[in-house]
Formats: C-alpha cells, sequence, structure tokens
C-alpha cells in the first residue's frame, strides 16, 4: 500500500472527495495508523479495533462530503471521536443490561465515568497542545473563550483569535495527530 | 476484531464508493423536479421523460465519476437549466393548452433560453486553457441535456434553436475570455 504522511493528507483527501480514486490507498495508509492510535487511547483494546474500523468505514463513506477548506485530520479525527463516544455508550448499555439481567439494579454510574475519563483526557491533551503555544496567542485563546476581548480594535482581535487557532490547530496535529 | 488489513482495506474501498453513489444520488435527485416540472407543463411528455432521464442519468455519472466529470457538471447544470425552464414556463402560462398559438413562442422561448444558457456558460465553465477541454466538454454536454428537456417539447427544430443560441451567446464571451 502506498505510503504518505500526515502534511499530505489534507492534498489527498481533497483529491479523494473529488473522486480521484488513486488518492485511496496513501489516505488509507496515512489514517488507519492514526485512528487505532486515537481508539487504543480511549479504549479498551476489545473496544479500540472496532470503534478504529467504523471511523475508517465513516470517514470512506463521507470522503464526498469533505470540504477541502477544512482541514482534514481535525474532520477525520472528529469522526473517529464520534465514534469513541459511541463505543463508550454501548458499553454502558452492555453494562446496564447486563446488570439488569442478572437482577442488580446498581448504579450505571460506569459509562458517565468513562465519559468524564474520555474528556478530562481531552482537557489534557488541549492543555498541553495550548502549552506549546506563545504566551501572546494563550492569552488571545483565553480572553476569546471568557467572551472578552483585548484592547485593541474588534478586526484586530479577531485577527489575533484566528492566526492563534491556526496555531493551535498546527500544534495539535503534530502532537496528537501522530501515531 | 482482528480482520485482516486486505479484508478492512476493500471494505474502506467499498465504502467509499457507496459513500460516492449516495452523494450522486442524492445530487442528481435534487434536480429530478426539473424534469417533472418540464413533463408538467410540456406536450410531448414521452421526449420529455426519455431527455429528462437522460440528463440525470448523465448528472449522476458526473458526480460519480468526479474529477474533470464533476467540476464541468455544476457549470453545465447552471447554463442548462435556463433553456429547460424558458420554454416549460412559456408551455405553462400559455391559457390554450398545447395549441399551434402557444407554439409560436416556443422557438422565441428555446431562443432566448439558449442564449442565456450559452451565456452563463461561457462565464461559468472551466476554461480549456487551464483546466483542460474535458470539464468544458461535459459542461457542455450537461447544459445542452439540460436544454433538451425543456426545447424537445417543439421537437428537433427546437433543440436546433437552443443549439444555435447556444453558441452564440457562449462563442463571443470565449472568443473574448481567449477561452
Amino acid at each position: 500500500m502506498e505510503d504518505g504522511s500526515l502534511a499530505d493528507l489534507q492534498g489527498l483527501m481533497a483529491r479523494l472527495a473529488d473522486g480521484d480514486r488513486s488518492a485511496f490507498p496513501p489516505v488509507y495508509a496515512i489514517l488507519w495508523p492514526v485512528l487505532r492510535s486515537l481508539t487504543a487511547r480511549h479504549l479498551p483494546a476489545a473496544d479500540a479495533e472496532d470503534a478504529a474500523q467504523e471511523a475508517l468505514l465513516r470517514i470512506f463513506r463521507r470522503a464526498a462530503e469533505f470540504d477541502a477548506r477544512r482541514s482534514a485530520l481535525a474532520w477525520a479525527l472528529g469522526i473517529a471521536r464520534w465514534e469513541i463516544r459511541t463505543a463508550h455508550r454501548r458499553r454502558q448499555r452492555r453494562r446496564e443490561d447486563a446488570l439488569a439481567a442478572g437482577g442488580d439494579a446498581g448504579p450505571a454510574a460506569d459509562g458517565n465515568m468513562e465519559d468524564a475519563l474520555l474528556e478530562r483526557d481531552m482537557v489534557r491533551m488541549m492543555e498541553e497542545t495550548m502549552g506549546a503555544l506563545s504566551p501572546v496567542d494563550r492569552e488571545t485563546l483565553d480572553l476569546f473563550r471568557s467572551g472578552e476581548r483585548a484592547a485593541v480594535a474588534a478586526a484586530t482581535f479577531r485577527k489575533r483569535v484566528e492566526r492563534a487557532l491556526a496555531r493551535l490547530r498546527a500544534a495539535w496535529e503534530v502532537r496528537h495527530g501522530r501515531s | 476484531m482482528g480482520v485482516p488489513e486486505s479484508v478492512l482495506a476493500d471494505r474502506a474501498r467499498r465504502a467509499y464508493e457507496g459513500g460516492h453513489l449516495v452523494s450522486a444520488g442524492r445530487r442528481a435527485l435534487l434536480l429530478a423536479p426539473l424534469p417533472v416540472l418540464a413533463l408538467g407543463c410540456g406536450c410531448q411528455p414521452r421526449t420529455t421523460v426519455i431527455a429528462g432521464a437522460l440528463f440525470l442519468a448523465a448528472v449522476f455519472f458526473c458526480y460519480w465519476r468526479g474529477g474533470e466529470f464533476r467540476r464541468g457538471a455544476g457549470p453545465g447544470i447552471a447554463a442548462g437549466i435556463v433553456p429547460l425552464l424558458a420554454p416549460s414556463l412559456c408551455q405553462a402560462a400559455c391559457t390554450h393548452g398545447c395549441s399551434p398559438q402557444m407554439m409560436t413562442w416556443m422557438p422565441l422561448a428555446c431562443g432566448a433560453g439558449g442564449l442565456a444558457g450559452g451565456l452563463l456558460l461561457a462565464f461559468l465553465a472551466p476554461r480549456p486553457a487551464l483546466e483542460g477541454v474535458r470539464p468544458f466538454l461535459v459542461a457542455c454536454v450537461i447544459a445542452s441535456l439540460a436544454g433538451a428537456v425543456g426545447c424537445l417539447a417543439y421537437g428537433a427544430t427546437g433543440l436546433v434553436i437552443m443549439a444555435a443560441a447556444f453558441s452564440i451567446g457562449a462563442l463571443p464571451v470565449l472568443a473574448m475570455k481567449k477561452a
């Protein structure tokens, strides 16, 4: 299978969305390890492989809808995160069913706990990525998040936010996109 | 769990093709009301059905095949809608039904629609000098098929008038833009 790097993913994904079948092997080769690594970080081994496969199939099923102006990696990871959440919910349901079948009406807090753990993991990853940004970018994003604005013109602030977000996205891709 | 890599790649490819088929089908389906409208307004149901089916099949093929076909399809549809709608609306507006009186207006509707479509084609279609001949040809074919759905109500003459008007509308602009 033809190989490629994450840096090529954007162009390859745009070609695939446009109907260029020759972009399929490299996109597959790039995405599969990334998805496996992501799901393995959030799910037990038994569910991680299934979730990665589901995510991969869903990504290819929706490839024709991919908007080339968006980040391909962020789009693919968004789908993978959805699959991780679905796998968590499925596990929770299985556990609840098992408890109900066993006549034990214990609290079904495990799934919520997993969601919380996933959330906490994401927050930790985001904080890590934020740490890689410059203090100015961090301050800009903090202000933006809290709905405030720096003492500059609105257009200038908007530009700063856009640039900081672009750098954050790039840093995220470098840190967490790679397998 | 434990699906061999080659099997997974095959499944991913099938998912990709399936997604592409659905996407192309959805686009063709969105355009289905146009031939239906022409059918409701026109006096040549059989011809309209055949032309409409050909038009929708061509749109479906272009979006499924992707690449140059896809790039030509959008401008072709936009340019073809005018000669499709003009004769249909002319027939709908005529209170005398499919009378010879109404038929006197049809050449005008086909000509005006073709002229406007030709102009749109010249402005919207991918330029052969920049993107190659195929996307431009695809745009021409799709526009002609769409126009045929409306203008065939006036028989082959309607089609000839539309084609001539198409050329009159498109050629000067293309010559000015040096294609």
